[in-house]
């Protein structure tokens, strides 16, 4: 990983309320290409609030979030695009459509973009493979683990081998044994396309993986990140 | 305080209880219209009525209401019209299936009995339905007066007997339909609708009545005076349409697999693979559409017989056939709005899911367009089927024994314009409210 390269994705003096609440004060965070960055803090912090932001899920009342040297696009349909291309996403939990098999919701994001219906497929069972679930290809996420199903959330934000990917407490709903299999999945996948990995999560051993670490306090990043 | 019965029936929220209460006393409204006609009884040989008889208004024999051979067909023609509400109800009765689970598993776990769970849900149900019940003979009364008193002057003539009550004998059928309310309402304690599967029982069961309609249609139309043959005429359109209904869930959920099986595109996908995971729900709101699909069939051909009549009373007879197509097409907007609420209400039960597919690059637009597509798959095989049984099943049965293509082929395209239609009106509808649910609060961390 080129330390000085240009960063990929930058957050700048993002603010954002919701009503009287401040979730974001001016938050910062530069992510540079292949690197693992893990952004903590406590319950309520913003610092999901920051991720969805980068996402371009959330639109900042006021600071700028670049993707590549450029502002996010203003319309939703172009930033659900670029998201789909360049940003791929894993929440916490609930994240796969209950009427699509594993294989179909992994393959969704390239359907979507025109890829033939067996080159989607064939694809999707690539990374599906790759992250250890190709067992579950033609369940339904409501006959998998929780852990399964993670991982398959994993394979659908990494087949578009996009060059971020973020992920908001992925391992939050797992169990201790589930958690570390789908941390060891995602970040071997991620390192395997290069891409980067913002990671929030207030689960210090999670975290630990990253490296460099950015916490959030009050909706503000603190301005002594630690590099490993 | 109030009884427990009371305040988890009224959890089931205000809107809910409206829309039930709303389609109740429509569908009660067209009922007591249905046993109106039925007291004209036969007006040359009044002791032949089944109910008590009262007479036509002199010089009133030729319309579709008071000509004896057209009656009935009026007659199911109205009963019909009943079944887009009754696919409401279905929805009203289903709205906020995930909450209510949620609410009852949360009294089970403090001791309710299913009998308690029963009442409750019994109560959820009945108590609007009452109201709306007492509420259609209003609704009776406004028909009767628009479709009766108004228009029994012009040339159209009534549609409704407007010398016909109301009186006691509107009584049985509110409490009939009360009753019903609250049957409903305790079946909905029970699970989630299953996918029809090929060579069930059940499947098997509903294509031998479709198919015993058929076959009745046939011998029926055989070596029978007009008037002989109207009770097996109805009695096959009966099991015809019985038929129908009960294979709606197989028809919708084959016809589901198979465009998943072809369609590369991700909304016809995700459209399809939803109606095969749950094709009853869908299908009992898409079932209304067959009924509107009939009705237009029978409509254009029977426009068609009167055009090849000549011009004597032509105007009493597609007058209000025109009406009654109308209505129809009215009927598919109607099952749009029902499958909205099937639609908006499976979509907010899994509203984190749907929300983190459209995080992760799935356009709302591409979302709505999916369930648009999904509501034009529940309806449109069923509406098309539901014309070719009117279209051909009056050919069978009329004086004529024509079918008129040009004719046939007006209502079958009407019947795919509408349901064409139905389908953007169900995404109207949900639209706002999806495109709200799936924002990104509903992923936020828990």
């Amino acid at each position: 990983m080129p330390p000085q390269a240009e960063p990929v994705l930058v957050a700048a003096g993002v603010h954002k309320h919701y009503g009287q609440t401040r979730a974001l004060q001016g938050a910062d965070l530069e992510v540079r290409p292949g690197e693992l960055v893990a952004v903590t803090g406590p319950s309520g912090s913003g610092k999901s609030t920051l991720l969805h932001c980068l996402a371009g899920l959330v639109t900042p009342d006021g600071g700028r979030i670049l993707y590549e040297g450029t502002p996010l696009p203003a319309d939703s349909d172009d930033r659900a695009r670029l998201r789909r291309r360049h940003l791929g996403l894993v929440l916490q939990f609930g994240q796969l459509v209950p009427e699509l098999t594993a294989l179909e919701n992994v393959a969704i994001p390239l359907l979507l973009e025109r890829v033939d219906r067996d080159a989607a497929a064939d694809r999707a069972r690539v990374w599906l493979a790759r992250l250890g679930v190709e067992d579950v290809t033609d369940q339904r996420p409501g006959a998998m683990s929780g852990g399964q199903a993670q991982r398959v959330a994993i394979a659908r934000a990494l087949v578009a081998e996009p060059r971020v990917v973020l992920a908001d407490e992925p391992t939050g709903a797992l169990d201790t044994v589930s958690g570390e299999q789908a941390m060891d999945a995602l970040v071997g996948a991620v390192r395997e396309t290069g891409a980067a990995l913002v990671l929030v999560t207030h689960d210090n051993r999670v975290a630990a993986v990253a490296e460099r670490e950015v916490t959030v306090v009050d909706g503000r990043t603190n301005a002594w990140a630690s590099e490993r | 305080m109030r009884p427990l019965v009371v305040i988890v029936g009224a959890a089931g929220g205000r809107g809910r209880a409206v829309l039930v209460a709303a389609c109740t006393a429509v569908v009660t409204g067209f009922l007591l219209v249905a046993v109106s006609m039925l007291r004209l009884g036969d007006p040359y040989d009044p002791s032949a009525s089944w109910l008590p008889f009262v007479s036509a208004p002199t010089g009133r024999v030729f319309t579709p209401l008071y000509d004896p051979s057209t009656r009935s067909g009026v007659v199911f023609g109205v009963v019909l019209m009943t079944v887009p509400f009754l696919a409401l109800l279905n929805q009203g009765v289903r709205l906020g299936t995930a909450s209510r689970r949620r609410r009852y598993d949360a009294l089970s776990v403090v001791g309710a009995t299913r009998s308690d769970l029963r009442r409750c849900a019994a109560l959820e149900v009945g108590a609007p339905g009452t109201a709306g019940a007492v509420l259609g003979i209003g609704v009776y009364w406004l028909l009767r007066l628009v479709l009766g008193t108004w228009l029994e002057d012009n040339t159209i003539g009534a549609l409704v007997p407007p010398h016909v009550g109301p009186g006691l004998w509107t009584v049985p059928v509110v409490v009939v339909v009360s009753a019903l309310a609250f049957v409903a309402g305790a079946r909905s304690v029970r699970g989630r609708g299953t996918t029809a599967t090929r060579g069930s029982a059940r499947t098997a069961m509903w294509l031998l009545v479709f198919l015993a309609g058929a076959g009745l249609m046939v011998v029926g139309s055989q070596g029978m005076g007009s008037s002989d043959r109207q009770v097996p005429e109805l009695l096959a359109l009966t099991f015809l349409v019985a038929g129908l209904a009960g294979l709606t869930p197989w028809v919708t959920a084959r016809v589901a697999r198979a465009v998943s099986r072809r369609v590369s595109s991700p909304h016809l996908l995700l459209a399809a693979r939803r109606l095969e995971l749950d094709a009853t729900s869908a299908s009992r709101a898409g079932l209304a559409s067959g009924a509107a699909g009939l009705a237009l069939g029978a409509c254009a051909m029977l426009t068609s017989e009167v055009w090849h009549y000549g011009p004597l009373d032509r105007r009493e007879y597609t007058d209000s056939t025109f009406l009654a197509a109308g209505l129809a097409v009215l009927a598919f907007l109607l099952v749009g709005v029902a499958l909205a609420v099937h639609i908006t209400d499976s979509v907010l039960a899994e509203r984190r899911a749907y929300a983190s597919l459209s995080a992760t690059g799935f356009p709302t637009s591409s979302l709505v367009a999916a369930l648009r597509s999904e509501a034009l798959i529940a309806t449109l095989p069923i509406a098309v089927t539901g014309c070719l049984i009117g279209t051909v099943g009056y050919a069978v049965v009329s004086e004529t024994g024509n079918l008129w293509v040009g004719w046939a082929a007006l209502g079958l395209a009407a019947t795919v314009v509408a349901a064409v239609a139905s389908s953007y009106a169900a995404s109207a509808v949900l639209a706002p409210v999806v495109s709200g649910a799936i924002r990104s609060g509903a992923i936020r961390t828990e």
